[in-house]
């Protein structure tokens, strides 16, 4: 653990700062699901790049505590790096890439493959924390619907994308019933997380910076996946396994490796991968033909 | 003495221009009579002295300005004068029909529907209301083919059978009749004094207007004279 | 459920625009009954109260004076105005509808014609697709409107067209009454004449109790059974629809019997 920067407060944000941050995530945490109000500061990034969940972590985090930060499931792109090392910078905590060591995860866009254990905490960045605001553009509606819980209108979503495609084609930041009372916006993890939410024993909590808005799932809470009795949800599912540690039912990427169109598939968590890579050398597109990233049941 | 289906007492009636400096039409004063079961009583006098409108105060559609109106049917007695809007329709529906002179019908609705709405809005199956509705068009001489067409393209008299054929569908107690064979040719009249005969027979009262004296003379118990409750003209207001 | 009760009370309402200082009353002192399963037709021309009546019998407006008691479909009588914002939204899934005079207005336009008449339904917990899009054809069927337009949102359809579906989404809960303001006005006259009699039909069929605003007495003689006549925000007349157009009492009333343009 290395000292923090000199000239800032712990965690950058002032205590006071932290303490609004915190009553908010009470709130929340008191009413799983709700979207919650707060005041978002500057922080060292703009807009969009994180800073809903840079503060949720900079209010919750001490000096026994670890730090992982991913992207979209991997500790080693800019993004990732960057809010990093600015926590090493301003809170002086350490960090690591293994899930299993963390007690604070921050998130964009993936929840890690290994399951979450009692005492974790996973932070989600949140774009756009309202489900229905693509359906409904007054805030002063959507608060009501909220409210009255009258949610009809988000199964008009699902009932357009059957009519249109045959399918729910929402695959990302797929909406969920949480607590059997909110409708939530689970922030643009794919579809295929989502059944990790449900009763996860960490706590998770939402922070949108721009849209000013915390929420919180709090442990051993009902995460429902919207769907139809004939269209339920779907997670997504994959047919081959990873082609770096032989993974299989793990999210997967696909990584372009030749000027030829060569790819090939390989886990997104790359904690993950790495720990379960037993040196076997990763086969291409090339070699082994097409592999399909879905396959949906009858 | 039977008690009757239709009482009217103290009766009076006057039109109001509005539009014509208030000018007061006084029609009709302290109009009192009586119809009972299985007897047709005939409204007499010349044009203009009310008949038509004692046949609509009794059916509520038009006002009356004093008096009462006593309709008894199988739910009870009602005074159509003083009813409330509800209890006049139930009063139409239950008790009396009326066949007035002139076809007034929803347009775009074929001859046979409209023959036979009547029974289907009392429950009666639409089938059998069709079958009901055909019979009475045929022996009304309606050919098949105009059955489903709508009456707004008849001829008069075609339009005047349908609208007898949709009064006489239903057996109500009391049938309001506004000069039934105005436009009917001597075959179509006798068809239609048969049919008001066989209402009667089965216990009808009517109440009606009849232009033609040879029709009156046959279907008529009494003549109830109208200009006998003539209101004197009043100065315009 | 007892007839013998109304479905609607209204005494002494009112409701005035502006502050206190400068109102102006859109209606006033209007007291009325609705039955259920009766037509009520409210005419009047330009500035004579009868939308802002509608407005504030269907809750969109508050009302200055007066109040209104409805009967729900438990039996229960209840004041609209006591009514929380939760129960009131509760009546407009399941008991009341509302059809605009602007189609527009009563339907989500780049929404599939299923999915504005499904809408409904699954805001009243139908979860089951299938069973929602039979459904919605079901009415589409009803109200005549092509069953292959079933994907098509309404942006790509006519007025009449819209105006249909519109009533098709109002009626798929088989509420109890429904408020309609002057729907077909702005409509070509033979489309006119067909809504009518789709309107007409569905009222009898399902037995609804309906508060319509027009201003064409043809309307109000076509398909309802009372009527009440407005000008300037107060009630002039009102009774049974024929009686008050063939032996109008009232000097307005006459005038506007009078008025009517005949073909």
């Amino acid at each position: 653990m290395s000292a923090p920067l000199g000239g800032y407060n712990i965690g950058y944000l002032d205590e006071q700062t932290k303490r609004m941050i915190r009553r908010a995530l009470l709130k929340a945490v008191a009413i799983p699901g709700f979207q919650v109000p707060f005041a978002s500061r500057e922080v060292p990034m703009p807009r969009g790049w994180g800073t809903g969940g840079v503060q949720v972590t900079a209010s919750i985090i001490g000096e026994d505590d670890v730090l992982k930060v991913i992207d979209q499931g991997a500790d080693d792109t800019t993004n990732a790096v960057s809010i990093r090392s600015f926590f090493t910078a301003v809170a002086g905590v350490r960090t690591t890439t293994r899930t299993d060591a963390a007690t604070i995860i921050q998130t964009r866009h993936r929840i890690p493959e290994t399951p979450l254990a009692a005492g974790q905490t996973i932070v989600y960045q949140v774009p756009g924390p309202e489900p229905l605001r693509f359906l409904e553009p007054r805030e002063t509606e959507t608060r009501r619907l909220h409210a009255l819980a009258d949610y009809g209108l988000m199964y008009v979503k699902l009932y357009e994308d059957i009519a249109r495609y045959g399918h729910i084609a929402t695959t990302y930041d797929y909406p969920v019933m949480v607590n059997g009372r909110y409708l939530m916006a689970p922030s643009p993890i794919p579809s295929f997380d989502n059944p990790k939410m449900h009763r996860s024993p960490a706590l998770q909590l939402f922070g949108a910076g721009r849209e000013k808005r915390i929420y919180a799932v709090p442990p051993y809470t009902d995460v429902e996946s919207l769907g139809f009795e004939d269209h339920p949800f779907e997670p997504q599912r994959f047919s081959a396994p990873c082609a770096i540690c032989g993974s299989a039912g793990v999210y997967l990427d696909e990584v372009i490796t030749d000027d030829k169109g060569g790819s090939m598939f390989v886990c997104s968590d790359t904690d993950h991968c790495e720990r379960t890579a037993s040196g076997v050398t990763g086969a291409t597109l090339a070699d082994t033909g097409t592999i399909d990233t879905e396959e949906v049941t009858a | 003495m039977t008690t009757p289906v239709l009482s009217v007492a103290g009766v009076d009636k006057t039109f109001t221009m509005h539009l014509q400096g208030g000018q007061r039409l006084p029609v009709l004063t302290r109009l009192a009579f009586e119809v009972r079961a299985g007897e047709c009583v005939a409204l007499g006098g010349a044009s203009g002295a009310g008949k038509s409108s004692i046949l609509k105060m009794v059916f509520g559609n038009y006002a009356a300005d004093h008096g009462s109106i006593v309709v008894r049917g199988p739910s009870g007695a009602v005074d159509v004068a003083a009813a409330s809007p509800r209890e006049v329709l139930a009063a139409r529906r239950a008790t009396m029909g009326y066949v007035s002179q002139f076809l007034h019908c929803v347009p775009r609705v074929a001859a046979l529907q409209i023959v036979a709405e009547p029974l289907i809005e009392r429950g009666v199956s639409a089938d059998e209301a069709r079958e009901r509705a055909a019979a009475l068009l045929t022996r009304l001489a309606i050919p098949e083919r105009l059955w489903s067409l709508p009456p707004a393209t008849f001829s008069g008299g075609e339009q005047q059978r349908v609208n007898i054929a949709r009064g006489f569908i239903t057996e109500l107690p009391l049938l309001l009749l506004d000069e039934p064979t105005a436009s009917l040719d001597a075959r179509n009249r006798d068809v239609v004094t048969g049919l008001i005969r066989e209402k009667l027979a089965r216990g009808t009262a009517i109440l009606g207007i009849f232009h033609d004296a040879a029709v009156r003379g046959v279907v008529a118990d009494r003549v109830v004279d109208v200009e006998l409750f003539a209101a004197a003209t009043v100065a315009a207001a | 459920m007892n007839d013998a009760q109304p479905l609607l009370e209204v005494r002494g309402v009112g409701h005035a625009y502006g502050d206190h200082r400068a109102s102006r009353w859109g209606c006033r002192d209007v007291d009325l009954d609705l039955w259920p399963g009766e037509v009520l037709a409210v005419v009047g021309e330009s500035g004579s109260g009868k939308t802002t009546l509608l407005g504030a019998l269907s809750q969109r407006l508050r009302l200055t004076e007066g109040s209104v008691r409805y009967r729900l479909a438990d039996g229960t009588v209840v004041d609209l105005a006591e009514l929380s914002e939760a129960a009131v939204r509760r009546l407009w899934r399941t008991e009341w509808g509302f059809v605009h005079q602007n189609p527009a207005d009563g339907l989500r336009m780049h929404v599939s014609a299923g999915g504005n008449v499904g809408e409904p339904l699954m805001a009243i917990g139908w979860r089951h697709y299938g069973r929602v899009r039979a459904a919605a054809a079901e009415w589409l069927e009803r109200v005549e409107i092509p069953v292959d337009r079933i994907d098509d949102a309404p942006v790509t359809f006519s007025g009449g067209m819209r105006q249909r579906l519109q009533i098709a989404r109002n009626l798929v809960v088989s509420p109890r009454l429904v408020f309609m303001d002057e729907p077909t006005s702005g409509l070509d006259v033979s489309v006119q004449a067909r809504l009518l009699d789709l309107i007409r039909s569905l009222v009898t069929d399902l037995g609804l109790a309906v508060i319509i605003v027009t201003h064409d007495l043809g309307v109000a003689r076509l398909i309802s059974h009372r009527t009440v006549v407005m000008k300037d925000g107060q009630v002039i007349e009102s009774g049974l629809t024929d009686r008050v157009l063939d032996d109008p009492q009232a000097a307005y009333t006459q005038l506007l019997v009078s008025s009517v343009l005949q073909g």
